[in-house]
């Protein structure tokens, strides 16, 4: 368990937090930006939650998927750069240990971006003088939810972002697959199994006027996908050659 | 001489991703129209008046920001071959004016997204073919489509080649790229990420849709990015290289 800290301890030591904390608020600000630029329609939801459908429309549809693999990316690229990864594995460490620790700064990174799209929007809200009670509890469960639905995506992107040594391979492979959930989230009976439209289908309040969503194959989708995604990056990196 | 660096950039181009890219692109956003038809085709045909208006507004759906994720993606692709190689002093330490290796990468990558915009088109002919829609084929209509968000997205193209160049770690110019194409449009029309939104040659005026005006989103695009390659270019030509 102390090996393992340890590692943990040079992942964190090893990240550029600057740009980490770059990358996790840019999109956030700017999306609660886009989401209060929309005038409230008042279609029976009140304002505090039609904004925010809005704003995680705008922020989670696209760009929240694509962010995940970014992050997953930036956290192999100090390996991939100077064959950092030899050195590395070199090293007495347990290769499970590495690859749990990658995953974990990984959702680390992701929970920031969810942080800041919260504390961003509940701001804009009061400045923007929204009428009622904030309803936290609905905020932190779709922020949470949409972290957790982030997850198998996370541990996708980790092993193609292992097994490429560009930076712009794993992301050319995210974007072809993000765009595509434009049209999937027309269709209610495709959309839960797509797992680039499952963290704005999670976030999205359940009253949003635009999508049905159907949580329990949601809930399952996505814990499936997640096994299978880190349980096959996992394993294939116990595996591989290091070259590099 | 930029004739022999442009022939250097392609040989460094062959057989990597970004050619495959070149394919995969179109064929992606052909085939999520082709679902999209197949899923919900007498609706789409119902809500327009006409099948090119139908085509071209499904497709605005994702053709904006397939441009600008594409010009995100090829640019940092791009660079990244010399950024990986640490490529770019010897590159520079030829006796080639900087300008013109900068200009050899902005020509090239304006090339590439050409074909991707001149293959797209010829896939909406096969989409217009495969829904066996009864009008003739709209060609000039059909290169517009494409043509016309590509030249209005000359600036951000500039943008992202001047980003993808000058910073080693691609993680920050990849974000301002996914920025600009998914929220950029929607936060003020006089920024360069909304004019290939803005640029589709089809009339929307009784549609309830912002309007389409490429006779001024296409100039401003060519000479805003025009004025970006000369200025990327020359901030390139005083740049410390490692």
């Amino acid at each position: 368990m102390k090996a393992f800290w340890r590692i943990c301890s040079a992942e964190w030591k090893k990240t550029q937090w600057w740009l980490v904390g770059v990358l996790a608020m840019a999109g956030p600000a700017l999306g609660v930006l886009a989401g209060n630029t929309v005038t409230l329609q008042h279609s029976g939801m009140d304002d505090w939650t039609s904004m925010f459908a809005m704003t995680v429309q705008q922020y989670g549809w696209l760009f929240f998927p694509i962010i995940v693999g970014v992050f997953a990316a930036l956290v192999c690229r100090y390996e991939h750069v100077n064959g950092g990864w030899k050195h590395l594995l070199a090293l007495p460490v347990s290769r499970t240990h590495v690859y749990l620790a990658k995953g974990l700064m990984v959702a680390f990174c992701i929970a920031l971006c969810q942080l800041a799209l919260l504390l961003f929007f509940v701001a804009a809200g009061q400045v923007k003088g929204l009428d009622g009670d904030i309803p936290w509890g609905m905020f932190l469960q779709s922020v949470s939810a949409g972290w957790v639905a982030a997850l198998p995506l996370a541990a996708l992107q980790l092993w193609v972002s292992f097994v490429w040594r560009s930076f712009g391979v794993p992301l050319a492979i995210n974007v072809i697959f993000t765009l595509p959930s434009i049209f999937a989230l027309n269709s209610e009976t495709f959309a839960p199994y797509y797992p680039w439209a499952q963290p704005v289908q999670a976030m999205i309040p359940a009253e949003n006027g635009m999508f049905q969503i159907r949580t329990e194959t949601l809930t399952f989708v996505i814990i499936s996908g997640f096994l299978l995604a880190a349980v096959g990056g996992w394993q294939h990196f116990l595996r591989r050659e290091v070259t590099e | 001489m930029i004739r022999r660096i442009w022939s250097a950039e392609w040989l460094k181009v062959k057989r990597t991703w970004i050619a495959a890219l070149t394919l995969l692109g179109p064929a992606g956003i052909i085939a999520c129209l082709m679902v999209d038809y197949a899923i919900r085709s007498d609706y789409i045909l119902k809500i327009y008046p006409d099948e090119w208006t139908g085509l071209i507004l499904e497709a605005s759906m994702i053709l904006p920001t397939a441009i600008m994720m594409g010009v995100t993606l090829f640019a940092s692709l791009l660079a990244g071959l010399e950024h990986q190689t640490n490529a770019w002093k010897y590159s520079l330490a030829l006796p080639l004016s900087r300008f013109q290796l900068y200009l050899g990468k902005g020509l090239q990558l304006v090339f590439l997204l050409f074909l991707c915009s001149v293959l797209t088109s010829l896939g909406f002919a096969f989409l217009w073919v495969w829904n066996g829609f009864e009008a003739d084929i709209p060609w000039l209509e059909l290169f517009q489509g494409t043509l016309y968000p590509l030249l209005a997205a000359l600036p951000v193209i500039m943008i992202q080649l001047w980003l993808s160049v000058t910073l080693r770690n691609q993680a920050l110019p990849i974000t301002v790229g996914v920025l600009g194409a998914t929220i950029g449009a929607a936060l003020a029309e006089w920024l360069p990420w909304a004019y290939p939104t803005n640029a589709l040659p089809v009339d929307t005026e009784n549609l309830g849709r912002t309007a389409q005006e490429p006779e001024k989103w296409v100039p401003v695009g060519i000479v805003l990015g025009i004025l970006l390659l000369i200025l990327g270019g020359w901030n390139f030509t005083r740049r410390e290289v490692k």
